[in-house]
């Protein structure tokens, strides 16, 4: 394919409207920054060592590229954000098709979620303590966060109203530990993916 | 069958190379830079050169993206001669620092690792 064709144009143009299509819901200036760079890789390297062809060959597969980008935003809002709900976004975003990424998100989602029955029983406690604590169940030897009173007789409580301090540092621990999973588990697929020839 | 599927796992050695190559992009990157602005495809070519760094050529720009936006480099659009832009990349003092501690810790580390192999080297031969 000639350098300056028609269709070596065509071809450009086809492949920085894929890298668009990825880039979609990213901020008009960041995206136009990325499409003027990669056009101006393809003219520099094209003009350099050999046709547009072979440039828009070496940058990969658009699609991919796009993913790339996509990732290091997803990374840049999960480190810059203290919410859950990114941490979470983050890896449904990156979980890839692995069932390990799917193990992640599931886990994180339970960290998060024991973390607020914690702090949710904490508060209660101080409203309703009669009916909320870590009960043991006579015989029983795995105690229960329960809301709902003693359950059968000779139940035991085991923490008092030291629930309230407890379960707010648990709630505490438990959202940082899944934090700091989550930020592991998403650079680690994002570095994953970093194509190295040796 | 079994001595097949075993032939077709990557080579473990290789795995080991890729990801130790991988775990110096950052600092080749940044050493790349240490001497002036460089856009994308100088940077690759330099590393390609002098540290044996082959990226597939798409790898490197998500990557400056990242490098920029941790406050490492800095980008400028410079207008050419040859009609179309360049992004230029440079260190920022962030980024000069980073690259200091970085290449202390790699010539430490290479050093010393390298007092540990110097038999294993002479007598492998």
């Amino acid at each position: 394919m000639n350098s300056h064709s028609p269709a070596a144009d065509a071809a450009v143009e086809r492949y920085l409207e894929r890298i668009r299509e990825g880039l979609r819901g990213m901020p008009r200036s960041e995206v136009d920054d990325i499409v003027r760079e990669l056009r101006a890789h393809v003219e520099e390297r094209s003009e350099a060592e050999g046709d547009r062809e072979s440039a828009l060959r070496s940058l990969g597969d658009p699609a991919e590229l796009a993913r790339q980008y996509r990732k290091e935003r997803v990374v840049r809002r999960v480190e810059c954000s203290r919410s859950p709900l990114a941490v979470l976004h983050g890896l449904l975003l990156l979980r890839g098709r692995s069932v390990a990424g799917w193990a992640a998100l599931l886990l994180a989602g339970l960290g998060y979620a024991w973390a607020i029955a914690l702090a949710a029983a904490a508060v209660d406690k101080v409203f309703e303590p009669r009916d909320v604590g870590l009960w043991l169940d006579p015989g029983g030897w795995l105690p229960r966060l329960r809301v709902d009173g003693p359950g059968p007789p000779g139940t035991r409580e085991l923490l008092g109203w030291w629930l309230v301090p407890l379960g707010l540092v648990a709630c505490a621990v438990l959202v940082s530990l899944t934090r700091r999973f989550g930020l592991w588990w998403i650079h680690r697929s994002r570095d994953r993916r970093a194509s190295i020839t040796t | 069958m079994a001595s097949a599927m075993r032939q077709q796992e990557p080579d473990p050695v290789d795995k080991w190379e890729v990801q130790l190559r991988k775990g110096c992009l950052e600092l080749a990157i940044l050493g790349s830079l240490w001497g002036g602005r460089q856009y994308g495809l100088e940077i690759l070519r330099r590393l390609e050169r002098d540290s044996e760094l082959v990226l597939s050529e798409g790898t490197v720009y998500p990557l400056l993206a990242r490098l920029k936006s941790d406050g490492l480099l800095d980008s400028e659009w410079v207008e050419t001669e040859s009609g179309h832009p360049r992004k230029y990349y440079r260190l920022t003092a962030s980024g000069r620092r980073r690259a200091v501690q970085m290449g202390r810790l790699w010539a430490r580390f290479s050093a010393s690792l390298g007092e540990l192999l110097t038999p294993l080297l002479k007598e492998g031969r």
